[in-house]
């Protein structure tokens, strides 16, 4: 009973893993494609993203409402999709956006350079130095993605509990070593991890209705008490506030709001 | 039957972690042996050798052919150490020292820098902010060395088959992990593994020989074997060191042949 977030560079076996992990322990296996379906207008981005052919920068300065906005959708997404236990997520920042919570199996997947030039020349039939090209060009604009909009290297080991080179251990082999980590008992899913879980959840769903009002908004949940900290110049305080405390209260589990203004500093 | 080698940062649990697999699968445990071992073999002081393991250029006040004579050493006797395989081996820099080995298992464990810095203050009784210091300064020297001398980043993840972070994996799990991943074929000993093994064998054993060999300027040289043949590459200072060299290698047991490929290093005049 757990949740796994597999990070992976491209052409690394990864999603292979994830796959099967997840077949083998009768989870749910879900990516940053579908986990992004129900919202229409990231759909789009998504999926320039995923081409690599437009450079990162662009990618994440056209992103509707800014990259605050995209993150806070994902993080909700995400927490909403794995809150029930049991589920693989092979997407972005996993290990990065579920932070807190103990039952969270993190785990890298990654493969030796060559290895994975032999998968690109295969898969796209492409020579060898094109294929150096291509996962020169997607390595950087997968970090430089996770660097921007995250501020997190997902090359970073100390993120992982986990990190496996598939060279000698083969996709099996991975497998069986992430189920079994899994049922280790420091990732079992706990009364006091689900709650972590739970109130993650709540802070992230609160925080995707704000954002658009309060971009810098930050957000915690504990049961269904949610505190907001948030920017207001001084004349706007008491607006702000009840502003906050409102939209807040229109999210399912929310019982008590408390908003705390932090006061701009003024212009002149 | 496998080699494992485990790297970590200082105060990481990996000399537990390494005693835990080697009792489970019953396999020998080395680590600091292997210095003594070679500074007995050699005649060099243990310090020396030590040092040249662990500390960065420029902390050694001698020169670059004074560390790639003793490690050398190191590696020649750490070839010995583990060509039965069975063996854990705890030391630094492992995965380095015995690249190419097929049935080698690397593993890199991780531990929190909280757990680290408390570990070094009981250890080493110092204070916090000592702790901190001493813990931070060690992984700068095995950057910068690691990098100095394989040209590789020392956190580099395809150094290593498994990276295992300690903060939310216990020792005894870990241990499990390790030994379920060293029973894979892959890492069995067959016919083509213990031909590198033998190879790896007879050329660092050459390459110590020659490392300890009085008036020969060695520091450019490196070996290969093949099946008992000897290649020798690299560049040395004069046409007369390069005849010494090959007949010492010549004259070593278990060479059958030598080819020579040596430059004369080019002087201005």
């Amino acid at each position: 009973m757990a949740i796994i977030t597999i990070s992976r560079g491209s052409y690394s076996r990864g999603m292979d893993v994830a796959e099967k992990v997840a077949e083998k322990l009768g989870y749910d296996c879900i990516g940053r494609e579908a986990l992004l379906q129900t919202s229409r207008e990231y759909d789009v981005a998504e999926v320039k993203l995923v081409r690599t052919t437009q450079d990162t920068t662009s990618v994440l300065d056209s992103l509707i409402g800014g990259k605050e906005r995209y993150a806070a959708h994902i993080q909700a997404a995400l927490t909403s999709r794995v809150k029930k236990d049991n589920v693989v997520y092979h997407g972005l920042a996993g290990q990065f956006l579920l932070q807190g919570v103990s039952h969270v199996l993190k785990v890298r997947i990654i493969a030796p350079l060559e290895y994975r030039i032999n998968i690109v020349m295969d898969r796209d039939n492409v020579e060898k130095q094109q294929a150096i090209r291509i996962l020169k060009k997607d390595d950087e604009e997968r970090n430089r993605w996770s660097r921007k909009l995250f501020l997190i290297d997902p090359r970073d080991c100390n993120l992982y509990d986990l990190v496996l080179n598939i060279d000698k251990c083969t996709v099996v082999d991975a497998v069986d070593l992430i189920c079994h980590t899994a049922g280790f008992k420091g990732f079992q899913t706990t009364s006091e991890s689900q709650k972590a879980m739970d109130d993650l959840q709540l802070a992230c769903a609160v925080k995707v209705r704000l954002v658009d009002v309060r971009p810098n908004v930050e957000v915690s949940a504990d049961n269904g008490n949610v505190s907001v900290i948030a920017d207001a110049p001084v004349t706007q305080e008491e607006l702000v506030s009840r502003e906050i405390e409102r939209i807040a209260k229109t999210v399912p589990g929310v019982d008590d709001v408390l908003v705390q203004v932090r006061r701009l500093a003024s212009q002149d | 039957m496998a080699i494992i080698t485990i790297s970590r940062g200082t105060f990481s649990g990996g000399q537990i972690l390494a005693e835990c697999i080697a009792e489970k699968l019953g396999y020998r445990c080395i680590s600091r042996e292997v210095l003594v071992e070679a500074a007995k073999q050699y005649g060099v002081q243990l310090e020396k050798l030590s040092k040249a393991l662990a500390e960065p250029p420029g902390f050694l006040h001698r020169t670059t052919e004074d560390r790639a004579h003793y490690l050398a050493y190191i590696r020649a006797d750490l070839c010995k150490e583990v060509k039965d395989d069975r063996v854990v081996y705890h030391g630094l820099a492992g995965h380095l020292l015995l690249r190419g080995l097929p049935n080698v298992v690397r593993v890199r464990v991780i531990a929190d820098m909280e757990f680290r810095i408390k570990a070094a203050m009981e250890r080493q009784n110092l204070s916090r902010e000592k702790a901190m210091e001493f813990v931070q300064k060690i992984d700068e020297k095995r950057v910068k060395w690691t990098r100095f001398l394989y040209h590789a980043d020392w956190s580099d993840p395809s150094l290593h088959d498994i990276i295992i972070n300690l903060e939310h994996i216990g020792i005894n799990d870990a241990c499990d992990i390790v030994c379920q991943i060293a029973g894979l074929d892959k890492f069995k000993v067959t016919q083509e593994s213990k031909k590198v093994m033998d190879d790896m064998l007879l050329s660092t054993e050459v390459r110590a020989a020659l490392a300890g060999s009085k008036g020969i300027s060695d520091g450019g040289i490196e070996i290969e074997a093949d099946a008992n043949v000897i290649t020798i590459e690299g560049t040395v200072g004069s046409l007369n060191d390069a005849d010494k060299i090959k007949e010492l290698v010549r004259k070593m047991p278990g060479v059958k042949e030598v080819n020579s490929h040596m430059h004369v290093l080019s002087t201005n005049l």
